[in-house]
């Protein structure tokens, strides 16, 4: 693996959070198989997932770790957020709960993350429009209030979960160009990798921060 | 997956084999009509757990089978009652008939006459096995000799694991103490709370698996029971996620109210604190899981470390579900058994394995260079590894005794709290660290105190539900466990002192890690007491009996001794049985622990003496009494002598570990060379190969014993034997701090001396 050409320019940390049964391992496998999972285990621990996509003309490869709802957990999944430039914070939309206990996520997420680390709001489930709890427009202004990135979807029928994904990652892109994003920062959740062909000297555990030696 | 269910015809399908016993909820279980021919092939084959289910007869399909159910095309069920999914197990070679026919029956001897056939056998199995497995909390109900641990090693017979597991963990006895108590709780509404989630989950347990498939059918019924009542049962913890594939494994395999029991046996006492809120439990266990890692497998340690890969990130679903949705199913089946037997230092073997033989190798380190690239391969663990039979094996073959594990829980227990200083420690944790058998209290010594203890946690939950259990119903090996206890340390105060003493000290492998223990213990202690005066006056009529009795046949022994080699061997294992008990006698509170250095300088000469001459160990001590009750019981028939030590061979490695604190490897080879009469034995013995052996100190035993090998063959055995628990002794004396390496050898050298002399008689008669 490390000595094969890397097609990829940057790897990206991604993790989603949020109340149990939201769909967080739904909404992953949604993005990553394209498929509804329909009896998705629940997750203990942390689960993960790769996808690589493509951000101006970047091939960028996500890196998603997936973690356990359970409040109980929370003591655990806690050391999954080191290191992420992506957080999706996922509610449901269908129960009023999970979207309450939102700022608590959030604060985890700011504490536990960088601060440069891009947050998305989703709320999930849209497609049971019957049983909505949560209206679109509470949702916005908490979205707007806190700085966050925020959609509606559905890991059920895919909709908006790619443009939730890619929305992510192109933040954190134009963050990088912009260099609010700083690559060698510890923890940036970003890992530049050349596209180029490369020897085994990346052995290293902190590859992103040698990006210098063959860029 | 509904359409499936919905479809099902109940009639006519027979119980997965696994759970063929107790047939409970299965008849009237949806399962797929497609399917219903084949399952029952596998029922009636499957009986003798050997179906020749004809395989090509899925052949084609099996690759098929995405990760996805739906739109799937369908297979027939496996013999675990999986229809696809990740751990649909492919029909493979299966046991020969009449040897799965002959654990069956063995089994089935074992389980009808379980109380006798434990109680017959209670002392020489308590004496054999204390260091051992019987240091966990599930002996202080059930007590199994060495020949169950072994044969759970080998896997229980599906036919019989339902019952076996129940008998295993004592939640057989829970349930009998406990009638109709479930029936209440399950007629409870519970808190909504709970209610809410474990509904959530329902859908979500082994979803490929038959019992599991249909929405609202009697396997998700019945899970939401146990899981239910568990939570009304504990309402400080709840209902925590991981309990659900745990709870799922049960009633694939007993009857909602037998898999409830099992589930609180599971949760409260082997994994005790790992579903509470906080899960201190699973974030210590991951700290003693990396100190083990370190001297296992260095450099995956190394490598994890230098990644900062947390032992957090990846066995947290490992523990918490007892790798039930890790590994195939035939494995996760094989390590419940001997986890419910040996209780959770098979979970650490398990990691241990799995890590080993995942990250092991320096290539695929390479192959990691980063956290996700490791976290990624732990993920996807090679299935070679995880195959049932080398997973087994790798498992017994690890070598992992009880107090390796205290001495690093205790480690890692000081980190956590240094690390947490605010926190007082885990509630859960300080309690399942004595009740697992991690914290050296654990050791089956104290089991009066465990009781006593487990009486006030249970208490705390639900009006001393276990608590009457232990009390009422419980089994009489635990009232004869205490009272046995009771009679050793009268002895002691009796005037075996000395004996007793000084195998006390010896018996423990750090003077800083007793006595941190100590001060830990110190509460327990006092609880145990008044209990003791309890059963006093009972305790006193047994003891005379025993001790008659035992002085008879000890001379009788002392004759037979010396003349075989056999039986020396024997001896010498249970000569090594005082190592861990003496941490017993501290635990008695009969003795502290300066008196008793105090006495053994005083009687040390007389000790030593004592030991060159095994029958004087008659004079009283416990150590002695206990050495000459082995000794009769080996002495018995032929074949129940041959029984034993086969039986004990694992125990004797294992206690070698404890005494070494370390995997040790020495005695094992010795023993290996010695020994290859018994099947059993041998295979024990042959399961450690000198590549168990990954590190300094176990190449430094290597080299004791084959220096040791060079002189005679008794001589060695004798002084093995004897050095253990004498110069252990000496040591303490000398320097009140037991260092292993730089001793050993003097000491070994100095008994050996002694050995020769005594053992010049013995040579003459074998």
């Amino acid at each position: 693996m490390a000595a094969g050409p890397y097609n990829y320019s940057y790897i990206f940390k991604y993790i989603i959070i949020g109340d149990m049964g939201v769909g967080k391992s739904c909404l992953l496998h949604q993005f990553t198989e394209k498929k509804f999972m329909a009896d998705c285990p629940h997750t203990i621990g942390v689960e993960f997932g790769t996808r690589i996509i493509e951000v101006s003309g970047q091939k960028i490869k996500l890196q998603i770790w997936d973690t356990a709802g359970q409040e109980r957990f929370r003591a655990v999944t806690r050391s999954y957020y080191r290191g992420a430039a992506g957080a999706l914070m996922v509610y449901d939309i269908t129960r009023r709960s999970t979207y309450n206990h939102l700022s608590s996520w959030l604060t985890d997420a700011r504490n536990l993350t960088n601060p440069n680390t891009v947050i998305f709001l989703i709320g999930n489930k849209c497609d049971l429009e019957a049983q909505r709890d949560v209206t679109y427009e509470e949702a916005k202004q908490f979205a707007d209030e806190n700085g966050l990135l925020f959609l509606e979807a559905s890991a059920k029928t895919g909709e908006n979960v790619e443009e939730a994904f890619l929305d992510t990652a192109r933040k954190i892109y134009q963050n990088i160009q912009d260099g609010s994003l700083d690559l060698n920062a510890a923890e940036s959740g970003v890992q530049h990798k050349p596209s180029s062909p490369r020897g085994t000297q990346l052995s290293n555990d902190q590859p992103a921060n040698k990006e210098g030696c063959a860029c | 997956m509904t359409s499936h269910s919905q479809t099902s015809s109940p009639t006519g399908i027979k119980p997965i084999p696994a759970v063929h016993e107790l047939s409970v909820s299965r008849d009237t279980l949806g399962t797929c009509t497609s399917i219903t021919d084949t399952v029952e092939l596998e029922g009636s084959t499957n009986t003798l757990g050997s179906s020749d289910v004809d395989s090509e007869m899925n052949g084609g399909m099996v690759g098929a089978m995405g990760e996805d159910w739906e739109g799937s095309p369908m297979k027939k069920v496996d013999r675990y009652g999986f229809m696809g999914g990740s751990q649909y197990t492919e029909d493979g070679p299966n046991l020969p008939v009449e040897v799965a026919r002959q654990r069956e029956l063995k089994w089935l001897d074992m389980l009808n006459n379980w109380d006798r056939w434990m109680s017959k056998r209670f002392k020489k199995v308590r004496d054999n096995d204390i260091s051992d497995s019987s240091t966990h909390p599930i002996w202080r109900t059930v007590k199994p000799h060495p020949k169950v641990k072994q044969r759970c090693r080998k896997g229980i017979p599906a036919s019989l694991r339902g019952r076996a597991w129940q008998y295993l963990s004592g939640s057989k006895k829970y349930m009998e103490a406990n009638p109709g108590k479930f029936d209440e709780m399950d007629k409870m509404a519970g808190d909504p709370v709970w209610v809410e989630v474990i509904e959530k989950d329902l859908h979500r347990q082994f979803p490929f698996h038959e019992m599991f498939c249909a929405r609202g059918g009697h396997g998700q019924q019945d899970l939401y029971r146990i899981l239910k009542a568990y939570s009304i049962y504990n309402p400080v913890d709840g209902y925590c996620q991981a309990q659900a594939p745990v709870a799922a494994v049960l009633l694939m395999h007993m009857p909602a109210e037998q898999a409830f029991w099992a589930l609180v046996a599971i949760c409260e006492k082997y994994m005790s604190g790992y579903y509470s809120s906080g899960l201190e439990a699973v974030q210590i266990d991951g700290m003693v899981l990396n100190g083990l890692l370190k001297k296992a497998v260095p450099n995956a340690y190394k490598h994890l470390n230098k990644l900062k890969v947390e032992p957090i990130l990846y066995m947290t679903e490992w523990f918490m579900c007892l790798f039930s949705r890790t590994l195939p199913w035939s494995s996760v089946l094989r390590v419940w058994d001997m986890f419910l037997c040996e209780g959770v230092k098979i979970i650490f073997k398990v990691a241990i394995v799995l890590l080993k033989n995942t990250l092991g190798q320096p290539a695929v380190l390479r192959e990691c260079p980063g956290l996700y690239e490791t976290m990624e391969k732990l993920r996807n663990i090679p299935p070679e590894v995880m195959k049932e039979e080398y997973l087994s094996r790798e498992i017994v073959e690890l070598k992992l005794g009880e107090q390796d594990l205290a001495r690093e829980h205790n480690i890692q227990l000081e980190k956590w709290r240094a690390m947490h200083p605010n926190d007082s420690l885990p509630r859960s944790r300080a309690k399942a660290a004595k009740q697992n058998g991690r914290g050296p209290d654990g050791l089956d010594n104290d089991s009066e105190t465990q009781s006593q203890r487990t009486e006030s946690e249970f208490g705390r939950n639900e009006e001393g539900a276990i608590g009457g259990s232990e009390q009422n119903g419980t089994l009489e090996k635990d009232s004869k466990k205490d009272k046995k206890k009771k009679k050793d340390s009268k002895k002691n105060k009796k005037g075996g002192n000395e004996d007793a003493d000084s195998v006390s000290t010896v018996s423990l492998p750090e003077e800083g890690w007793k006595g941190k223990w100590k001060k830990d213990s110190k509460k327990e202690k006092d609880e145990a007491e008044p209990e003791d005066g309890r059963i006093a006056a009972e305790e006193e009529e047994r003891l005379q009996e025993d001790e008659k009795s035992n002085s008879k046949k000890d001379k009788k022994k002392d004759k037979k001794e010396k003349k075989s080699k056999k039986d020396e061997e024997v001896v010498s294992i249970n000569e090594e049985t005082p190592v861990p008990q003496d941490t017993q006698t501290v635990e008695d509170g009969t003795a502290s622990f300066k008196k008793k250095k105090d006495k053994k300088e005083k009687k040390l000469k007389k000790d030593a003496d004592s030991l060159s001459q095994e029958d004087q160990g008659s004079e009283g001590g416990r150590f002695s009494l206990r050495k000459k009750k082995d000794k009769k019981a080996k002495k018995g028939k032929k074949d129940e002598d041959s029984d034993s030590r086969s039986g004990m061979s694992p125990t004797h490695q294992e206690k070698q570990d404890t005494e070494g604190g370390r995997f040790s490897l020495r005695k094992k080879k010795d023993k290996k060379d010695k020994k290859a009469e018994d099947t059993d034995s041998r295979s024990e013995a042959s399961s450690i190969p000198p590549e168990t052996v990954q590190e300094g100190r176990f190449s430094l035993k290597k080299k004791k014993s084959t220096k040791e090998k060079k002189g005679k063959k008794e001589e060695d055995t004798d002084s093995r034997s004897r050095a253990s628990p004498v110069p252990s002794e000496d040591q303490v004396l000398e320097d009140g701090k037991f260092s292993l390496k730089g001793k050993k050898k003097e000491k070994k050298r100095r008994w050996s001396k002694k050995d020769k002399e005594s053992q010049e008689s013995g040579d003459h008669l074998s």
